[in-house]
């Protein structure tokens, strides 16, 4: 199910995915060789958006650091302007979430690829409402919050957060708590 | 020469007092809180802007309906609302526009220069933007990427400008002064319609007008009276200029929470902590944690971000500055709807939604007199960035 999203859908968030393995190991060596062997395979299965994270390093101006949970792989990259970007990766390697903190929002049109489109409409449906928001659209749940200098973010795909993960508002929480 | 020592006596007696305690200058400015210039707000506080072209005492125009907003800093005002014409922000003959990012939307135009009346102060030569200017370049790719709506209108922002008095006095800091990829795409140099990412000093960048003023310009109060549980139609309160300058803007028994560099501190609620809080005056409600954590429904689409719970709920939290003082904030959170259908504008039990964090907006004003202090200003007892309630 996951994969059939991700084909037609989610290949929007997945544009901004994986890199190619040798990007990716470029990207791992220093948190160590055996970090890149694990995190690889899921990446190969992905397949496409092989220059995406690559993509992203040269819109952000920064490099990818990889840290691996137990149900997914984060993807965290600290640009030199102060923002910070977070890709959530799942088993099946499928890029399912972004969180991001900074001065302003990143590129989100890079980083969602065809979901932008759903994105920029929800964000533009607030009514009488001006402050932090939460929004759950078609495919999506996304959010914003902060002031000017402080700004904070997130997309999720809801089709595709990996088994025993569920969305408290925008945060990744464990099902059980 | 006794005359001319006294003179001198008495001149520096004048500037001392300029700097602190200018009782002469009227430091106070009406706000109100009520539907606001496109007669569809609620929580939000509006005030009336003098504004003049730089050194001219006739060529000046007021703006009303500016919303009050302790989260950002500067003046910004719609292009629809100003007919005074401005000298425009040029390096080179490229125009200089910004990008300024809003939690629900951004502000791209123009920055101009205008001399900014508010009571009796004045700050000279302020960077103002000008925003929905359909003369100016339009938003570059690196500006409308960000996925937020630009504002262009008065139904847009359902206010004629935004009159920034935050915890900061540039609206972007050290960070825009740089270059490459170190700078955030704020501040834009534009030549003809093509715009790209430029570095802007300081002392160009839109600041907080008080910080401006030759006096009053460590900081602001704003003070509301309170309001009923169904909420009023109209308010009227007071911007007071200056902490700790006069005899009318004392921080009193106000308790001080300074911020972190960011301008946050943290909320403690049902025992977490949530840093990444803070106080806002130009946020519309009380945003805090999500449904599932508060325990409280949210209202149907459109109003999707606000509460609406069955009955009215009474919740208790505690504020923790950053050196860790701490106090206890009793509020309660109403079924938005509800108090939407009252007509009503102005509410301390508005609520919605902010995952991870609280936001006190206009509703947390209510009954109080809310103490904004400017980073690195000395400010009665404490320097900022700090808030004092």
């Amino acid at each position: 199910m996951g994969l059939r999203h991700a084909s037609g859908f989610g290949r929007t968030l997945a544009k901004a995915s994986a890199p190619k393995s040798k990007s990716g190991c470029a990207a791992l060596r220093r948190f160590g060789f055996i970090l890149c062997l694990l995190s690889l395979p899921a990446w190969a299965v992905l397949g496409q958006s092989a220059a995406s994270l690559k993509t992203d390093q040269a819109v952000l101006h920064s490099r990818w650091t990889m840290v691996r949970h137990a149900t997914y792989t984060v993807a965290r990259l600290h640009a030199p302007d102060g923002l910070s970007v977070e890709e959530y990766i799942s088993p099946a390697g499928f890029i399912f979430g972004l969180q991001w903190r900074g001065p302003h929002p990143p590129d989100m049109s890079a980083l969602l690829g065809a979901y932008f489109a759903e994105y920029r409409h929800a964000a533009s449906s607030l009514r009488r409402h001006f402050g932090p928001w939460i929004l759950t659209t078609a495919h999506l749940t996304i959010s914003m919050s902060g002031h000017m200098r402080a700004f904070r973010g997130s997309a999720w795909v809801n089709a595709l957060l990996p088994p025993g993960m569920r969305l408290a508002g925008s945060r990744l929480v464990r099902n059980e708590s | 020469m006794t005359w001319t020592l006294l003179a001198a006596l008495l001149a520096a007696g004048c500037s001392s007092n300029a700097s602190s305690n200018s009782a002469s200058v009227n430091n106070v400015q009406a706000i109100a809180v009520n539907a606001g210039p496109a007669q569809n707000y609620v929580d939000g506080a509006f005030t009336s802007v003098k504004i003049c072209a730089p050194g001219s005492t006739s060529n000046c125009q007021t703006i009303n309906g500016v919303l009050v907003d302790s989260g950002s800093s500067g003046l910004r005002l719609l292009a629809s609302a100003v007919s005074l014409s401005l000298p425009i922000q040029a390096v080179n003959s490229n125009q200089i526009g910004e990008c300024l990012p809003f939690v629900s939307f951004y502000t791209w135009g123009p920055i101009e220069t205008a001399d900014i009346y508010l009571a009796g102060e004045e700050a000279p030569s302020a960077a103002v933007q000008i925003i929905g200017d359909s003369t100016f370049a339009s938003a570059p790719s690196a500006c409308t990427s960000g996925g937020t709506t630009g504002i262009s209108t008065l139904s847009d922002l359902g206010a004629n400008g935004i009159l920034g008095v935050s915890v900061f006095q540039h609206d972007c800091g050290a960070g825009c002064t740089l270059s490459g990829g170190s700078n955030p795409n704020i501040y834009f140099s534009c030549s003809g319609s093509t715009c790209t990412a430029t570095s802007e000093p300081l002392d160009s960048q839109v600041q907080n007008p008080v910080g401006l003023f030759a006096q009053d310009n460590n900081g602001v109060i704003l003070q509301l009276p309170t309001v009923s549980a169904n909420g009023a139609a109209t308010v009227s309160g007071n911007m007071i200029f200056g902490i700790g300058t006069q005899s009318n803007n004392t921080l009193g028994s106000a308790t001080i929470f300074p911020t972190n560099s960011q301008g946050d501190f943290t909320v403690q609620y049902n025992g977490q902590s949530y840093a990444s809080s803070y106080i806002d005056s130009g946020s519309n409600g009380i945003f805090f944690l999500d449904s599932s954590t508060a325990g409280i429904p949210t209202c149907p689409s459109p109003n999707a971000s606000f509460y609406c719970p069955a009955n009215t709920q009474n919740l208790t939290a505690t504020n923790v500055g950053n050196d860790g003082t701490s106090g206890a904030v009793n509020f309660s959170i109403a079924n938005a709807n509800d108090l939407f259908n009252t007509g009503n504008t102005a509410f301390d039990n508005l609520g919605g939604v902010n995952s991870g964090s609280f936001d006190w907006g206009l509703a947390f004003f209510f009954g109080r007199k809310v103490y904004t202090a400017i980073n690195g200003r000395p400010a009665g007892k404490a320097t900022g960035p700090y808030w004092a309630y």
